[in-house]
């Protein structure tokens, strides 16, 4: 009887945990981006379905659209909007790509400009052909994303239609995406 | 005492076993349970129609990590009777595409892929026969009797919101009697 309650109970109480924590080992990881390449896929395990089912309801399968998510910046630390960051890089190779970003439930970062993300069509490039975003909660010149009053953020990359070399796990592993570097704090 | 050591041990074992298969049983009713709750209680759409979505902003909660830059149609599909039929314009960077109860995305066509636009799908629930006479219509086997079609299109631009939404408000769908 009591091997039945604790392994209930123990069952039970690593629901959460454990979901959050198994996908992350399939997951293809490039600096501060990570993807699944299962999201979304009819060959899904049942903890990324549940994964998917709460934390990105209705995605779409990789060979629509990647989603790179970021949590942290170049260095490794948490995203917060008491910081001002830099998003800069090359454009992906992808019929379409947005950067956008979240507060720490998810949702998109009320702000007067009504301003929750850039994309390939609606970015300013840099001469080179290069992009900066400035992340900030304060007005920037330029590709001004702000970030609001949340404690932490997350950073999604969506490329839609992606080249094959997005595709192949190894390759995405070592290309080049997106840097993520802070710039200063507020604090 | 080896024999006290065996039987803890094998209590343990059967502890994480216990574990185990509830874990997984718990973890398998998630995606269900999510999809219900998101048809069921924060959509609340009629089954088998079109429900355009404004472009998502910071009041947007119903769906986590909504894109901000994309234009959504929502339909709740039922296909456990008849068989549903759809159809939809495709503008450019847009897609159609289908979500089982378990999260699965069990299709997804887009602009470029579309064999004609407006693009026709109907979709059926296993066991169910679809002859398509018209040979222009993508006849889906939906894994689920249940679930979601989604419309997504890309606004390139603000001027460009009008024209988009009025092309995805056309959307149509019948079910198939």
């Amino acid at each position: 009887m009591i091997v039945v309650v604790a392994g209930t109970s123990a069952g039970y109480f690593t629901v959460k945990p454990v979901v959050n924590l198994i996908p992350l080992w399939s997951n293809v990881k490039n600096g501060p981006w990570s993807t699944n390449f299962s999201m979304g896929s009819t060959g899904a395990n049942p903890y990324v379905r549940a994964w998917v089912a709460e934390n990105g309801l209705m995605a779409l399968n990789k060979s629509e659209v990647i989603y790179l998510d970021a949590y942290s910046d170049d260095d490794a630390n948490p995203l917060v909007s008491s910081c001002d960051y830099i998003i800069q890089g090359r454009a992906p190779d992808a019929r379409w790509w947005d950067i956008t970003v979240y507060d720490q439930d998810g949702f998109l970062i009320a702000n007067d400009q009504d301003r929750y993300s850039f994309s390939s069509t609606d970015i300013t490039f840099e001469p080179d052909g290069s992009f900066k975003i400035h992340l900030s909660n304060t007005y920037q010149q330029g590709n001004w994303l702000p970030s609001g009053n949340t404690k932490t953020m997350s950073i999604y990359l969506r490329l839609h239609n992606p080249g094959p070399a997005y595709l192949d796990a190894r390759t995405l592993q070592t290309m080049e995406l997106p840097h993520i570097i802070k710039e200063s704090s507020q604090q | 005492m080896k024999k006290r050591i065996l039987w803890i041990g094998l209590m343990i074992l059967g502890a994480v076993a216990v574990a185990f298969i509830v874990n997984l049983a718990l973890v398998i009713r998630i995606p269900n349970t999510q999809m219900q709750v998101t048809m069921t209680e924060k959509f609340n759409f009629p089954s088998n129609q079109w429900v355009f979505s404004p472009p998502s902003s910071a009041a947007s909660k119903k769906v986590i990590r909504p894109s901000a830059d994309l234009l959504y149609s929502i339909l709740c599909y039922d296909v456990s009777q008849h068989p549903l039929r759809v159809t939809a314009m495709l503008s450019e960077y847009s897609s159609i595409s289908g979500f089982s109860m378990n999260t699965d995305n069990f299709f997804v066509i887009d602009d470029n892929q579309a064999k004609s636009n407006p693009i026709e799908v109907v979709l059926i629930s296993k066991g169910m026969t679809y002859q398509d006479t018209t040979g222009k219509a993508y006849v889906i086997t939906a894994p689920s009797p249940q679930g979601i079609l989604m419309i997504g299109a890309v606004v390139t631009s603000q001027a460009d919101l009008p024209n988009l939404a009025q092309i995805q408000k056309q959307a149509t769908a019948e079910l198939v009697r």
